[in-house]
């Protein structure tokens, strides 16, 4: 099998993307590495690099290629598409992971990791995403919509989160006291420029993440509680910039959680994972508090693939990319049908001029 | 027979030698003649054992006639092993084999071989020598063959960048000063980041060639502003930029004596360096510099400026916004702030996060060592303003226990390099109880100017020299002064 991993990206997660695809490229002998630069542009890169040859910007001796929409090509290098079974895609945030790429993949007939486009567009809506659990009857926190920065008091009580509408990781993320905060610091900050969703700031509550899979089976990772920090987020910084990488971060693994919350955590993921059309590794995160769980959001393509939470029983990293790849192998995630569209309409339609006349 | 062992010799000889003076082309950007200004820095400004081996290898050269004829093999062995300091490799900026490296060791290479086999056909052992010791020059006339071809090369990358600006359409703010341009980019940066979609150019990327392949491979679609720092080597370099970038946005940080060797004043940098206002809207410049007031009084009436200054705190438009906050360099923050005035977002809105702005690396950075001392680490300044602020800095770190400071000096200062260098080890040596030379290349002009001071002076070759003197004699509560540092093809 031919296979590609895929990072990078004009996305604010762009340098977390680098570190997830080059962990992939290190432990798959032979898969071709594809990087996708911050100004939108491909390249075909040597898999030995380390995330140090990207610190200015492309690394030397990237061969520049090109991607064509169109069945049998996809990434073309001196017009010859490469051919691949299988491509990994190691984007975080932005066009990677929204359903952008995919739905490009598809329309070049490449096979891939991760939900379909539909499921990644709504895995990164945080609002879409609400909207879909509630309607599932699933447990969420009132979710509410700020675009214009002139929105009413929604009908929960502050002291509220606000959140970037769209994007993953933590990156944005503020806490506000009042309702005019909330609307002050829509009206500041870039991250909310594409509309911010408020829900209800929970004192006292917990984070709960999990990891699913959903090739060979459909499986549940450990349960893992990250700290906070001072102010109550688990933020972008702590996550990813104090220590360097996904792994170190001061966090409970695997959380103390009794036997009802844990299996309102598999229940629960289970009905998340056929909802929202997950598919690969995905993270869900749960709140929270005294007993009760709610669903907060799910990440459809975690930072490392989430590789440290399968440890009981333990999976390689490998063996958890190759089992991505085996799945995405196996079929597409989209279909297109032109069934109907057989030339009936067109033949009793006469002449378009007669059909405006 | 004898003159073919001579040209087989001077062939070997050339493999060490090349690769020698090709990583110093490669350091110094290809600029043409400043390989020979090395060499000679090489052979005769580093003491008398280099200045010996290369006076003997042209002595021979030129009485070759009179001398037993094996006599002229001392040349290639002198010109393979020296200038003795200078390594082949290179450790703190290794040789890069890159295509451009490859063309000019081409074009070097072969007029050389062609010296070598006309001396060897027409028996002349002096010419296939003098080939030999000449090689900086052939690499010299390589570079300045090749520039107009790699300006070309170029034109296409340019090109693209350019395109792509116009595509995504951000707002172009430009940069430029003698120094503290990444430091006020940094904190551009930041304090826009909050609220606009950002991207700058790296570092090191202030250059044609830098700055094209910056906004090809980061200018993210979307991007509101793209902040470009643009260095300059001489008149009419920043004014070939601003044409295919257009700057909506001119800031002028500082002027000084930085590569006074390719301008003749600080006033004719100031010149060369207020290019960057003429496509501009908007100029930003620091008038606490004698030389930028002068800009700024000229361009008023043509043009919109925005004073920044900090003195007695930072004042933007003639209005004070706020203190200089801690460990802050406050020319830097004044400049960032008057860019944000020019792009329309109050100075006085963003002070909030003006008070976590990133710290510039090896800039005054403050470190503590395992054993207990202060470690300023100013070793990316290479200029006189700049070492005169880290001596206060380390008086500061350690008011009570020993002090050193550890430097090669400044360089790229033109006709005043001897005179800053002296007046700089003269403050340090005032200040300090003890004062590292390091290197040879400003080794006399330092010496001289510890003269004046009270500090020891211990004089060591290499930088590694220079951290075991620090680790053998600094103890707890003492402070060192890391001030510049300079790549190992310096002497």
């Amino acid at each position: 099998m031919t296979s590609a991993v895929v990072f990078g990206g004009p996305s604010d997660e762009h340098d977390i993307s680098i570190l997830t695809g080059l962990q992939v490229a290190h432990a798959l002998d032979g898969i071709e590495t594809i990087y996708w630069s911050k100004s939108g542009d491909w390249y075909h890169l040597d898999s030995d690099l380390e995330a140090g040859d990207f610190v200015d910007g492309v690394p030397r001796k990237a061969r520049e290629i090109s991607f064509v929409g169109a069945p049998g090509q996809g990434f073309v290098s001196r017009k010859k598409p490469i051919s691949l079974d299988a491509v990994l895609i190691a984007c975080h945030g932005g066009p990677g992971e929204d359903g952008t790429l995919q739905g490009m993949l598809d329309l070049a007939g490449l096979r891939y990791t991760g939900p379909g486009q539909a499921a990644s567009a709504l895995g990164m809506d945080k609002l879409a995403f609400g909207s879909a659990m509630a309607a599932a009857g699933l447990p969420t926190l009132p979710r509410t919509l700020v675009t214009t920065g002139e929105e009413a008091a929604p009908s929960f009580d502050g002291p509220f989160i606000v959140k970037p509408r769209f994007g993953g990781s933590s990156i944005g993320i503020e806490i506000a006291e009042d309702w005019v905060t909330v609307l002050a610091l829509k009206a500041s900050s870039r991250f909310f420029d594409q509309g911010a969703v408020v829900e209800p700031f929970i004192a006292g509550s917990r984070d709960l993440q999990v990891a699913v899979r959903t090739y060979p089976e459909w499986q549940l990772s450990a349960v893992e509680a990250p700290a906070r920090s001072g102010d109550g987020i688990y933020s972008y910084d702590q996550k990813y910039l104090a220590w360097g990488g996904e792994v170190s971060t001061g966090r409970e693994l695997p959380a103390s959680i009794d036997a009802t919350i844990e299996k309102g955590i598999r229940e629960l993921s289970r009905r998340v994972t056929d909802v929202a059309g997950l598919r690969g590794i995905a993270r869900i995160d749960f709140l929270e508090k005294d007993g009760e769980l709610f669903v907060n959001e799910v990440n459809t393509i975690p930072g490392s693939m989430s590789v440290y939470l399968w440890i009981d029983p333990p999976i390689s990293r490998a063996d958890l990319f190759r089992d991505m790849l085996a799945e995405a192998a196996s079929g597409p995630t989209r279909v297109f049908s032109t069934a109907g569209s057989d030339g009936t309409a067109l033949r009793s339609a006469g002449t378009i001029a007669s059909k405006l006349g | 027979m004898m003159i073919w062992l001579l040209v087989g010799a001077c062939v070997l000889a050339a493999v060490p030698a090349g690769l020698r003076w090709l990583r110093v082309a490669q350091r110094e950007h290809y600029i043409p003649w400043e390989v020979r200004k090395f060499a000679d820095r090489w052979w005769f400004g580093t003491g008398f054992v280099n200045r010996f081996l290369i006076t003997t290898a042209i002595g021979l050269v030129f009485f070759s006639a009179l001398l037993e004829p094996w006599f002229v093999f001392v040349a290639p062995v002198v010109i393979a092993v020296g200038p003795v300091g200078l390594s082949v490799k290179g450790v703190t900026s290794p040789l890069a084999w890159t295509a451009r490296l490859r063309r000019v060791a081409f074009l070097a290479g072969f007029p050389y071989l062609v010296l070598l086999a006309i001396g060897g056909l027409l028996d002349l052992q002096w010419l296939v020598a003098l080939a030999l010791v000449l090689l900086p020059v052939l690499i010299d006339v390589a570079l300045w063959m090749l520039r107009p071809y790699e300006n070309r090369q170029g034109d296409q990358w340019v090109e693209k960048a350019s395109a792509k600006l116009r595509a995504v359409g951000p707002k172009v703010v430009a940069i430029t000063g003698s120094y503290g341009k990444t430091t006020t980019k940094a904190y551009l940066a930041h304090i826009l980041g909050g609220s606009m979609r950002v991207v700058a150019s790296p570092a090191s990327f202030n250059n044609r060639m830098g700055l094209a392949r910056a906004i090809n491979e980061n200018l993210t679609p979307g991007t509101e502003v793209f902040i470009a720092e643009m260095g300059t080597y001489g008149y009419g370099e920043i004014a070939e930029l601003c044409e295919w970038m257009s700057p909506d946005i001119g800031a002028m940080v500082s002027i000084g004596p930085v590569h006074l060797e390719r301008f003749g004043t600080t006033r004719d940098i100031a010149r060369a360096k207020s290019e960057i206002l003429d496509r501009a809207d908007v100029g930003v410049i620091c008038v606490d510099y004698a030389e930028l007031r002068e800009v700024a009084d000229e361009r008023k009436s043509d043009m919109r400026i925005i004073e920044v200054s900090a003195i007695g705190g930072i004042h933007v438009d003639g209005n004070r916004v706020t203190d200089a906050p801690e460990d802050v360099f406050g020319v830097n923050l004044a400049v960032a702030l008057g860019i944000c005035s020019a792009l329309g977002v109050d100075p006085g809105s963003v002070l909030g996060r003006t008070r976590d702005l990133p710290k510039a690396e090896h800039r005054q950075s403050i470190i503590q060592s395992g054993a207990g001392f202060t470690i300023i680490d100013d070793t990316f300044n290479s200029n006189p303003d700049g070492a005169g602020s880290a001596l206060l800095a380390l008086a500061k770190a350690s008011p009570e226990g020993r002090k050193a400071v550890v430097t090669p000096g400044m360089v790229e200062l033109g006709k005043v390099q001897d005179e800053e260098n002296e007046e700089f080890a003269k403050k340090a040596s005032m200040l300090a109880n003890d004062l590292v030379i390091v290197g040879r290349t400003n080794r006399e002009a330092l010496f001289r100017g510890s003269a004046n001071g009270t500090a020891s002076v211990t004089v060591v070759n290499s930088r590694a020299e220079a951290i075991d003197w620090v680790k053998q004699n600094m103890g707890p509560g003492d402070a060192v002064l890391y001030e510049n540092d300079l790549p190992d093809h310096y002497p």
